[in-house]
């Protein structure tokens, strides 16, 4: 065994981390990776020598184990009312097809009729506990000493509609998951619609743009811009041209309606 | 908000306590009657309401038990996918997950085009400006 784990390290909310921790120097597992077997595989806990032993994982819990104070199933799934010691009321059929859910083994149209007939048996527990309630109310006033009998029937009933639902949940979880990937598909699919309209319509943009550049030049080139020595010239043409060229960006820009 | 199976396992919960204090405002607030010629009995810690206090209040835990069960009743014919069985949800995960794939796969390509696109048109607004 590890050594004794100091007082309330179990029992606390927010444990201390296991003392074997403090074994992972680098020293040990220099050491742990001498003991190699030959594939390479480390070799079994107990065939180690004292802090070694701490190092290789102990092999996966089989039946159940122990986790925040409650036992868990390996493989996990819900304990049977019977096993929990109350008397199933609604019909097994329904047992035999959570099992092979529970275990997700293949079965025809083992959920379909199972949703149908749990919400027509939660019903009929319903109207009983309604009804076992008046029973009670009535033996009170008869035989009040008498009361045990009714109250753990109405027990009874109590635990097996809960067992019913909880029996419900991961139908329920599907049902959650489904409904979460559908919107997320609609999310995806509008984004991608947003970008593709922004990507038109600034190709849009520059369509006209390159349309107001050919404009300009032509408005240029008809003005006749012969007057001045050459040098002047070219330089007079092209701001004039830059001139032209930005007022009718700029119309073109605001007939767009600033788009 | 619970999703609908707490829902109503929290309204089962409730109804059970309300079968509890429902009985026990009978048992402290009734009135004793004599039996025969005898005295009538007296109950100090009772606090004892009179006749029609008691019968409407009565009246009101037996409606609200009533109202209680319905909802109750309502949950429980409102709990997603009735009729739908594991395997068919099996399949509409998978489809989903596929056609999830291909939309995300599509987003990216209409991002890269809008980005390809909105770079085109900077590089223009430069040229534009400059001379």
């Amino acid at each position: 065994m590890p050594q004794e784990p100091p007082p309330g390290a179990l029992s606390s909310a927010f444990p201390p981390p296991p003392t074997y921790y403090t074994h992972f120097t680098g020293e040990n597992l220099t050491a742990l990776k001498s003991h190699r077997l030959e594939d390479g595989t480390p070799p079994a806990a107990d065939s180690l020598p004292e802090p070694l032993c701490y190092l290789v994982p102990p092999p996966p819990p089989t039946g159940s184990y122990r986790a925040f104070g409650e036992e868990w199933m390996v493989p996990e799934r819900y304990p049977s009312l019977e096993e929990a010691g109350i008397r199933q009321l609604y019909p097994p059929t329904s047992m035999a097809a959570t099992a092979a859910a529970n275990g997700g083994g293949g079965g025809v149209d083992k959920g379909k009729e199972l949703t149908v007939d749990r919400t027509i048996e939660l019903r009929r527990l319903s109207k009983s506990l309604l009804l076992n309630y008046l029973e009670l109310v009535g033996v009170m006033g008869m035989a009040p000493e008498q009361f045990h009998e009714k109250t753990a029937d109405l027990e009874t009933i109590l635990f097996n509609m809960h067992h019913l639902i909880n029996e419900y949940r991961p139908h329920q979880a599907r049902e959650t998951l489904c409904l979460r990937m559908e919107e997320q598909l609609e999310r995806t699919r509008r984004e991608t619609e947003e970008n593709k309209k922004a990507a038109a319509k600034v190709e849009d943009i520059l369509a006209r743009l390159e349309l107001v550049a050919k404009q300009a030049d032509a408005i240029c080139a008809g003005d006749g811009l012969g007057v001045g020595s050459l040098g002047e010239k070219r330089v007079d043409d092209g701001v004039a041209k830059a001139r032209v060229r930005d007022m009718e960006a700029w119309k073109a820009l605001v007939s767009m309606g600033g788009g | 908000m619970a999703d609908r199976l707490s829902q109503l396992q929290d309204a089962i919960d409730q109804m059970a306590t309300q079968f509890f204090s429902a009985l026990r405002y009978i048992g402290t607030h009734h009135d004793a009657v004599p039996v025969g010629n005898e005295a009538k009995v007296t109950d100090d810690t009772a606090v004892i309401d009179d006749k029609t206090t008691f019968d409407a209040a009565k009246g009101e835990l037996a409606r609200d038990l009533i109202v209680k069960s319905k909802q109750i009743e309502f949950l429980i014919t409102s709990l997603p996918g009735i009729g739908v069985s594991e395997d068919e949800q099996q399949e509409r995960l998978k489809n989903l997950e596929t056609e999830l794939k291909e939309a995300e796969e599509k987003r990216c390509r209409a991002v890269r085009d809008r980005e390809e696109a909105a770079e085109k048109l900077d590089a223009v607004i430069r040229r534009l400006r400059r001379f």
